[in-house]
């Protein structure tokens, strides 16, 4: 009988509790600030990220994932600001810094900044950091993968180039010794032929290919984070499979943490070991993976879960969508922002003050009024 | 659960359902042209002698990824290509059959307003610099349905059917979004009352909320204006969910067919295997599937089309003879096609049922 080779089920992941932190979010946001009015794109973001841990951040399309994604890296373009809230991440050491500093005209009559001291230990924030520990983390300690491959990539350069770009940036070595590690990088992503496919160009790649560089650009400097935004939404599902297949394999070879950013619950449910669940920049339930999916709480986790089908469910039965739309940005609904979509809406409570967020023992978050009781 | 005696029905019941439309070896090439003088060099054989059935009130799901010409097909058989070779036989509503692909211009068009089409992308699908009016009015301006003075009486009572506001009809496309998009371009797929819809990923560009919506809204349409779907998605979720039949494709030709129950819970091509197992689950808790297939490589170019089974470079079954010969689509079972040579012999795997639901 034939055989069909599958990939192995990958065994109960727990992630330490007591494992380092590689990211905290301490009341984060973020607004762009238009003529027409302020959108709160990232409305008070707490979270907290350990090492290996994986995360997915879910939610639909303007819901703030993906700025808050670039917040952390302050990707954030104009007009855009970071206006409160501390992004803590492991200190860098001190030569990773000092060593981009160069003296220049303008910045000499810099005054250094102040060192905050109040955060975690060994920690940093990086909202109002000097640009060289920004730069320090970003790409190094952290790295990112973007949605679309083949605008985040440039079309003019060879793959090998930018790689190779990336990792001098950060590390002086030369460029054969770069050259070397960016075949490396491309054969452990899974890259026929690494040799020959260094020196093409981005279009002649397919989406998957072009997703892999992205990845191995990312994993060049070996992060301790890799925030994915939305890695696979361009992709087939065979080559979205594949690309999961490969950031769970790198995932347990590195130790690093992904940060995954999706509107697709399937693909949170392959690889995540916890969800944040967003709606209108804040996080309304977090926990465990498998807690969320069996007894999701908040009436948003509820509905988006009602609304997509599964594989083997009969055909027929009505899938139950989350009523009417995503509020517009300027007008959002006082109290909870779920409100006006929401089937538990009680008057009075929901509308009149932000829910408080409630937390079990299990550590599963929820931000809404009606487990307000069963905890006090 | 089923009852048998339903089953037992539904497989009396399927004949008999009138075919609305049928294509028997249905190509299309496209040239690869090079050089000054345009050489023809080479042709990307897109669909590539494609047989398929859509029955009356049902829906038929086109499956397959991004590539294997699924689209290319619906469109061919909305004749917005030329077809290279075949017949796309249609019933009109007096019973005659008639083959829509030689016809012309001229000839087609009364066949134009029965199959109409909703598009993937509902921000690059409408002119961003006509109204809602003029926008689902235009379908029937152009075959004078109605008289003028009564286009916006009829727009109005389209938008409501579609559950848009008919105070919207002066607004322009950028005033909405996505789903209410695609609601205007239901809308006007449906101006003209047609009998076959052929919706090419009309829900992808969705958000999963919204796309809940717009398949509910789809499912409701087809019992109450008596529609036809053809509906073509890479989102086997989806696919499952709509449709009656499922036609998997890959590389331009139609692997397997088959009523979507059965596809589903025993494939018979490797290939729709590996793609049931791809799909995300959206529940880490369910213990069904507890192993994944993940494919190797990449969907064959179409214009270099492998030898033999074009599955065969990353089918993990091939044997020797998949590399020379092509398979052939034959029946394996009552209302079941695959091609592939080993069928019968391989225990695929699909979605356990049972467990489910």
């Amino acid at each position: 009988m034939l055989q069909t080779p599958t990939s192995d089920q990958a065994p109960a992941r727990r992630v330490a509790l007591d494992a380092p932190l590689v990211l905290k979010l301490d009341g984060l946001r973020t607004q762009f600030v238009l003529d027409d009015g302020v959108v709160e794109a990232v409305e008070g973001v707490d979270l907290e990220m350990r090492r290996g841990e994986t995360l997915a951040v879910v939610g639909e399309s303007g819901c703030g994932k993906s700025v808050m994604a670039r917040s952390i890296l302050q990707l954030v373009d104009r007009p855009g600001r970071i206006v409160g809230g501390q992004v803590w991440v492991p200190r860098p050491p001190a030569e990773a810094v000092a060593s981009r500093r160069r003296p220049g005209l303008l910045r000499r009559g810099r005054p250094e900044p102040v060192q905050q001291e109040d955060g975690p230990e060994g920690m940093v924030n990086l909202i109002g950091a000097e640009p060289e520990m920004i730069r320090a983390v970003r790409g190094k300690r952290i790295a990112m993968v973007f949605q679309e491959p083949m605008t985040s990539l440039s079309a003019v350069h060879t793959v090998g180039n930018q790689i190779i770009e990336a990792i001098q940036l950060h590390e002086p070595m030369s460029k054969e010794a770069a050259r070397e590690r960016a075949v490396d990088l491309l054969r452990r992503v899974g890259i026929a032929g690494p040799e020959k496919r260094i020196d093409t160009y981005p279009f002649q790649l397919s989406g998957g290919m072009r997703q892999r560089v992205m990845i191995a650009m990312a994993l060049s400097c070996g992060p301790e984070l890799l925030i994915a935004d939305e890695p696979t939404t361009a992709l087939d599902v065979t080559t979205q499979a594949q690309i999961l297949e490969l950031l769970a394999e790198l995932r347990e070879d590195l130790g690093m943490a992904i940060m995954l950013i999706t509107h697709d619950l399937g693909v949170a449910a392959r690889l995540a070991d916890s969800v944040a669940v967003m709606y209108l920049g804040r996080v309304v339930e977090r926990g465990e993976l498998a807690e969320i999916f069996r007894s999701p709480r908040h009436p948003y986790t509820q509905a988006l879960l009602r609304s997509v089908p599964k594989l083997g469910r009969r055909r027929g039965e009505r899938l139950a969508p989350v009523r009417g739309m995503v509020p517009h940005p300027y007008a959002r609904p006082s109290g909870c922002t779920f409100r006006d979509r929401c089937d538990h809406f009680i008057p009075g409570s929901c509308d009149t003050a932000l829910p408080p967020l409630i937390r079990d023992e299990q550590g599963h978050e929820v931000r809404c009024v009606l487990y307000k009781e069963d905890d006090r | 659960m089923t009852h048998p005696t339903d089953v037992a029905e539904r497989q009396v019941e399927a004949p008999a359902a009138e075919v609305l439309l049928e294509t028997r070896g249905l190509t299309k090439h496209f040239p690869i042209k090079k050089g000054f003088l345009g050489r023809t060099v080479g042709h990307v054989k897109a669909v590539d002698g494609v047989d398929l059935r859509i029955r009356a009130g049902q829906t038929v799901g086109l499956v397959g990824e991004s590539g294997c010409g699924k689209s290319t097909l619906a469109r061919t058989i909305l004749r917005a290509y030329e077809p290279t070779a075949g017949e796309i036989l249609y019933r009109r509503p007096d019973g005659r059959v008639v083959d829509l692909a030689p016809m012309g211009d001229r000839e087609l068009k009364p066949y134009r307003r029965d199959i109409r089409m909703v598009f993937q992308d509902p921000f690059s699908s409408l002119n961003p610099r006509m109204t809602l009016l003029q926008l689902v009015g235009e379908p029937l301006r152009v075959n004078d349905v109605v008289p003028p003075s009564q286009i916006e009486e009829r727009v109005a009572t389209l938008l409501t059917r579609v559950g848009l506001r008919p105070e919207y009809l002066h607004r322009y496309p950028n005033a909405f979004s996505g789903g209410e998009r695609q609601r205007i371009g239901l809308a006007r797929a449906l101006a003209l009352e047609p009998r076959l819809v052929v919706a090419d990923e009309a829900v992808s560009a969705l958000d999963v909320s919204v796309r809940a919506q717009i398949i509910n809204l789809m499912k409701d349409l087809q019992v109450e204006e008596d529609l036809t779907y053809l509906f073509v998605s890479h989102d086997l979720g989806m696919v499952e969910y709509m449709s009656d039949e499922v036609v998997v494709m890959y590389v331009g030709r139609v692997v397997e067919t088959g009523p979507t129950d059965d596809l589903y819970t025993r494939p018979y091509h490797p290939y729709t295997e590996a793609l049931l197992s791809a799909v995300p689950d959206p529940d880490p808790n369910a213990a069904r599937r507890p192993e994944r297939i993940v494919l190797r490589g990449e969907v064959a170019d179409p214009s270099d089309v492998p030898p033999g089974c074009p599955f065969h470079p990353r089918c993990f079954y091939a044997q020797d003879r998949c590399r020379t010969e092509v398979p052939a689509l034959r029946e394996i079972s009552p209302g079941r096609r695959a091609a592939c040579h080993f069928s019968e012999e391989l225990q695929l795997r699909g979605i356990d049922e049972s467990e489910a639901a």
